[in-house]
């Protein structure tokens, strides 16, 4: 997982039935100099699929890859990025 | 699997009900000549790490969920051991 | 997951049993401008993917990749590793939305 700062979110007019209902975010992935505050430090923009319902400018914990669809077991839904936490902190020195 | 250093800790109220109970750990990850690689990691701790350790990590997700004891987690990374000095 | 546009398709007769019936297409995956984010603009790379949803050329759509991209009944025996599995209606960031590339 990686720390990614919610910016945006997106709709879609027609999905795959797997996904039909789904909230999808936009979030940046922050690097070092991202979590330390800095404006530069924030990654390429990436969608997810948001449960926990994280508001614009949270800052949340992105699982990336196959492990994003481990929710919906045994479902399948075609996910490769799942917003895991809403972190209330980030202790990071 | 990689290694990288604990620089810092993450605590979440709101959260997937696997990880309920796990400390999520900030874990930058290291290349062979231990120079920072990529964006900071957050992974499951089973051994207790602290801050400033060199760690162990695996991507086994299977394990990790077998770690979690729960087959819905969404998590792939986790500290499996920590590096002798 | 990302966003992209729909730039053209890829036809091909001789191909693995597997992928006999399946679109092919060619998406360019976008990204938001730097600073204002107002904006979302090509990155000028190309993907080619498999389509779930019907979608068709010129169209802002959402794709999976990796392994996930088999996690549909469709596509899970296919050997793929990207797929459109949505079509982009809106995008907001901020308070602002962004317009839909055409």
């Amino acid at each position: 997982m990686r720390v990614a700062e919610v910016i945006g979110n997106v709709t879609l007019s027609t999905c795959h039935p797997s996904l039909v209902g789904a909230t999808w975010l936009i979030a940046v992935p922050l690097s070092a100099a991202g979590l330390d505050g800095k404006q530069d430090g924030r990654g390429e923009s990436l969608v997810l699929l948001d449960e926990q319902r994280a508001g614009h400018g949270a800052r949340i914990a992105v699982a990336e890859g196959p492990e994003a669809s481990n929710p919906f077991r045994p479902q399948l839904k075609p996910i490769d990025a799942y917003n895991t936490a809403i972190l209330d902190s980030v202790e990071f020195v | 699997m990689r290694w990288g250093e604990v620089i810092g800790r993450t605590t979440a109220t709101v959260k997937h009900a696997s990880l309920e109970a796990q400390r999520l750990i900030l874990v930058q990850p290291l290349d062979a000549g231990s120079a920072a690689e990529g964006d900071p990691m957050v992974v499951i701790d089973a051994v207790g790490s602290r801050h400033g350790d060199r760690v162990l990590m695996t991507s086994d997700g299977r394990s990790v969920r077998k770690l979690l004891n729960d087959d819905t987690a969404p998590a792939r990374w986790a500290i499996i051991g920590i590096i002798n000095d | 997951m990302f966003m992209a546009r729909i730039t053209g398709s890829i036809v091909s007769s001789q191909k693995v049993e597997s992928m006999v019936g399946q679109k092919l297409l060619i998406v360019e995956p976008l990204r938001l401008n730097d600073k204002a984010r107002a904006k979302l603009n090509s990155t000028g790379r190309t993907f080619i993917v498999v389509d779930t949803v019907g979608a068709g050329e010129g169209e802002v759509v959402l794709c999976v990749q990796g392994s996930s991209a088999r996690f549909t009944e469709q596509t899970e025996k296919l050997p793929i590793d990207a797929a459109i599995v949505g079509i982009v209606d809106q995008v907001h960031v901020g308070n602002h939305t962004v317009p839909i590339p055409n």
